[in-house]
Order: C-alpha cells, then structure tokens, then sequence
C-alpha cells in the first residue's frame, strides 16, 4: 500500500486562517491572565509598578520579533543543535520585501503560509512566555534588566527552541523522535529553566526569609484578581493548544482523501479527543491543587494550569482519563517541589514558574515518552519512533541548555554590573511610591487651587 | 518626487511586489530600529536609576523610611474603615 501523502488545498487557506483567528481571540487570554494574576499576587506597594513593567515588554517583544525573534524561529530547524545549514528563512528576515506590504508572495511561501496571523501568534508566544518569567521577578528586578531578558527570552532563546523542537522540520524530531504536541517543552520546560537560571542569581525579596531560613508569605493585593487571572490563564492554554493545530489538511491514499486535522509534526489527530483531554487534565490538577492548597487564593486553583501543562506533550494520542491521572500526579509532584525548592534552596519565585512551568513541562514529556514509546514521532518518511530516551534528552536540553544556561550567564552579566536588582531602599518604599508620592502632591495643589478660588468667591461676595 | 516605480493603479499585478515606499531601503531601516531598541533599553536604564536616585535620596534617613512605612499602613487603615 501507498503511503499517505499530505496536502494543503489552496481552498482550505482561508477556513485555516479563520480557525488561527479564532485561536488567537483564545490566545490573548494567556497574556492577560498573566498580567491580571500578577497584579493579583503582588504587594499593594509594587502592583501598579508590575502591570507597567509588564505591559513595557509588549512594545520590545514586537519590535524585536519582527527584527530577528520571528527568523530565528525558521532558520535553526536543521540540527543537531546548531550544526547543519540553516533552514529557508529568507522571507523571515526584516528587510526581506515579504515582510512588508506585497502584492505577489513568492510561490515557495504557501507551505509556510506566511499570514500576519502567524505572525501575531508567533509574538503573542513570545510576549507570553517573558510576561510569566516577568511575574516570578517582579518586585526586586530593574525595568532595563527584565527588558533585556526579554529579548534574550522572547527573542532568541524561545525562537530556538521552536525550531528545534516545535516545528514540522525540528531537528529534534526527526533524530531523537522527539514528540510534543502543544509546546510542554518548548514553551513550558524552557521556560521554567531560563527562570530557574535567572532566580538563580537575584537575590529574594527582602524579608522573604526568616532568621531560621524559612519562607515568608507575602500578603498579596487581592485574591480576586489571583483567581480570576489563574482562570484566564487556563482559557488561554487551550489557544495555545488550538493555534499549534492545522485544522483542515487532506490525507490521501490508495483508499481516498480524508480531511484531518494535523499536529505540528504532521501527524493525524482528533481535535475532539485531544480537547477532552486537556479538559480532564485541568478537572484532575485543579482538584488535587484545592486540596492540597485550600483557601490558598494564589495556588488553589493553579493544578488546572499544571493539569493541562502536564499533558501537553502527549494530549494528542493519550485517552481522556488517563490524562486525568496524569495530571493529578503531576500536579501533586509539583506543589510538593515548589514547597521543597523554596525551602531548600531558597529561591524566590514569586508565581512558581520553575515549578509550575519547568517541571510540569519536565515530567510531561518523560512521561508522555514512556506511554508513547513506539509511536512515530513525525509524518516524515523512516522518522524516529517516540521513546523515553529521546524524549529525556529533548526535555534536558530545553531545560538546562535553551533554559538555565542563557538565564543563569545573563542575569549573571548583568549582576556584575549591577543593574539587576533595586535598592534596598526602594524595595521597603515600593516601586508604587512613585505614584503614590505624585498623587499626594498633585492632590495637595489641587486643594490649594480650590481654597483659593473659594478665598475669591468670598472676597467678590463681600464686595 | 516618486518614492517608486509605482505611479499609477493600472498596471499588471503580477509585474509587481513590493507596493511601499522607498523599496531596496529596507537594510537602512533594520539598522535605524535596532539602534533605537538599543536606545530605548539604555534610556529605560537612565530614567529608572534617575527616578530611584531622587526616592533614595528623599529617604536616606532610616527614619524617614520607618514614617514613611507608618504613613502608608494609616492610609491603608484609613481606606478600610471608610469601605467598612
């Protein structure tokens, strides 16, 4: 028998596009969910200070995204690491006339379908992933400090690990058999390691430790805004999983053309099933996180982002209830090694984003490796099939490779020069102190104007 | 002043692809954005330190710092009676 041969039919395009929109109006939730849970769990003296400092990294994620983030994320797909040629990127590049108002598209263009859509995905990834490495610094890292690790997260770093690992031609892919799905690794893991090497090197909040070493909680700013925002967030994942499908390919073969849905490797799958099984790994974290964190506003429901985190990697070929269970295994390890992290090593991280992230993204995808083993990884011909080890090495390298090491150098240069953390000083003002001092002024000139002008009516009164 | 080739609507599509202005330039203008990225951070740098030198220097007696504290604990009390 012939093998399946994929096609995108060119009338497909645009019912493709109108499902990318539809992801993206999910997908902003991920950035919003972040920035509003941020505000929720940071100290009343830094929450406004936090939504600026986070909102400022919108601006740099576009700009630097569209300079190199964007063909960065084409060009290293050959591999391994970062041998073999590059990729064809040269419609990616900035001063490349695709990039900007064009009437006639190259033809080798379709099957990349350079869309501003994909685009705009593409950055809200990006402006994703720096917003959660944001919220576990906030309160003690310079604004300059995080901008620049926004460019070496969002711009580099995130950009390699989707070619290497996330894209239908990724190297790691086709020689480890390298599989998953909805980005567990190359978003999650890599996420939680460059945070790890980041919070590494700053110091903790001050008065976070207590003179035995033991951890402080913070009183947050509101838990209305926590709860509401680690929900946003849950909406926003399943964009993510939605704008990481191509909905409409035809497979065809000697029996005839079937309309399927593809992963991002090429691979059949059932968006039904593959929903489903998001949707019962967030039941089976959330109900393990309010137990394990009852009437805790930051961590009660926060197993629901870990649930569907944990499953990522393999939600496309699992069965619905054993996501389930997955997720509740996962979400139990987790809380359990934020605890532990914290205690041990006394890092602050501030929204539990190694944990949460990293390691929920670690144990997904050693996990989905040993369910998976024997699967074929990609659509390409003799591709390598899913096993533990290949997928053992992918999680390493996205953690301590594409993660650690670049968050643990930079944050170390930036150390040595010290523009990476704030004062003493300004961390028991608060960064609010700004705001608050010229609102107290302005008000202040304000009351004066006003006594005056009523001095004034009195005055023509009396006359 | 022409800044194309482009100067009238009636032409063959399929001649043409670039339709914005100042075409072949787009080297110079990657140049001047990544110079002003560059520019930003280390303005970003400025301001902030500025902003931080003149709030240390309001509070550099720890006295200041500990009324201050006081200061902003009354108004928080303030603010929950009145919602109360």
């Amino acid at each position: 028998m012939k093998m399946n041969e994929l096609s995108l039919n060119p009338s497909n395009y645009i019912f493709n596009d109108l499902f990318l929109l539809i992801s993206i109006l999910f997908l902003v939730f991920l950035p919003f969910g972040v920035i509003i849970r941020t505000y929720g769990i940071s100290r009343e003296k830094f929450s406004i200070s936090s939504l600026i400092i986070l909102f400022l990294s919108l601006p740099v994620i576009i700009i630097t995204s569209y300079l190199f983030g964007w063909a960065i994320s084409f060009a290293f797909s050959n591999g391994p690491g970062i041998t073999g040629s590059f990729s064809s990127f040269y419609f990616s590049l900035p001063w490349n006339s695709n990039m900007g108002p064009t009437l006639n598209l190259n033809s080798d263009l379709l099957s990349y379908k350079i869309t501003p859509l994909k685009f705009i995905t593409f950055v809200i990834f990006s402006w994703s992933i720096v917003l959660f490495l944001g919220s576990s610094l906030l309160e003690r890292i310079r604004i300059g400090a995080f901008l620049i690790l926004v460019i070496i997260l969002g711009s580099v770093f995130w950009p390699i690990a989707l070619s290497w690992s996330w894209s239908n031609s990724g190297w790691m892919s086709k020689i480890f058999g390298y599989h998953d799905a909805f980005g567990s690794g190359a978003f999650h893991t890599l996420l939680g390691g460059f945070a790890l090497g980041v919070l590494s090197q700053i110091s903790s909040r001050l008065g976070k430790f207590n003179d035995f070493q033991k951890p402080r909680t913070f009183p947050i700013n509101s838990s209305f805004h926590t709860i509401i925002g680690n929900f946003l967030i849950m909406f926003g994942l399943l964009g993510l999983f939605l704008s990481s499908l191509l909905i409409s390919f035809d497979i065809k073969n000697e029996t005839g053309v079937y309309m399927n849905a593809l992963n991002i490797f090429g691979t059949p799958i059932s968006l039904s099933g593959s929903m489903f099984n998001l949707f019962l790994a967030l039941s089976g974290g959330m109900i393990i996180s309010s137990i394990l964190k009852f009437r805790n506003s930051q961590f009660m429901f926060s197993g629901g982002i870990i649930g569907i985190i944990s499953v990522s990697s393999g939600a496309d070929y699992y069965f619905p209830l054993q996501s389930f269970i997955i997720a509740m295994i996962v979400t139990f390890i987790t809380l359990k090694s934020y605890v532990y992290i914290e205690e041990r090593y006394r890092i602050d991280d501030k929204s539990a984003i190694i944990t949460t992230h990293g390691f929920a993204g670690f144990w997904g995808l050693i996990i989905s490796g040993i369910l998976l083993w024997g699967y074929p990884s990609s659509s390409h011909e003799n591709s390598v099939f899913i096993n533990p080890f290949g997928q053992f090495a992918g999680a390493l390298i996205l953690f301590w490779i594409l993660g650690f090491i670049p968050g643990y150098l930079s944050a170390k240069i930036l150390k040595f020069f010290n523009i990476l953390e704030i004062s003493s000083t300004v961390q028991i003002a608060g960064q609010d102190i700004t705001f608050t001092r010229d609102k107290y002024l302005n008000n202040q000139e304000l009351i004066e104007a006003e006594n005056e002008i009523i001095s004034n009516l009195k005055r023509t009164k009396n006359e | 002043m022409s800044r194309s080739d482009l100067n009238n609507w009636l032409l063959n599509f399929d001649e043409i692809s670039s339709i914005y202005i100042f075409a072949g330039s787009e080297g110079l203008w990657f140049i001047i954005s990544l110079i002003s990225i560059i520019w930003f951070i280390l303005a970003i740098y400025r301001v902030e330190k500025n902003e931080h030198e003149s709030i240390e220097e309001e509070l550099n007696n720890p006295d200041d710092l500990k009324n201050l504290l006081i200061e902003i604990e009354s108004v928080k009390s303030h603010k929950k009676n009145n919602s109360d």
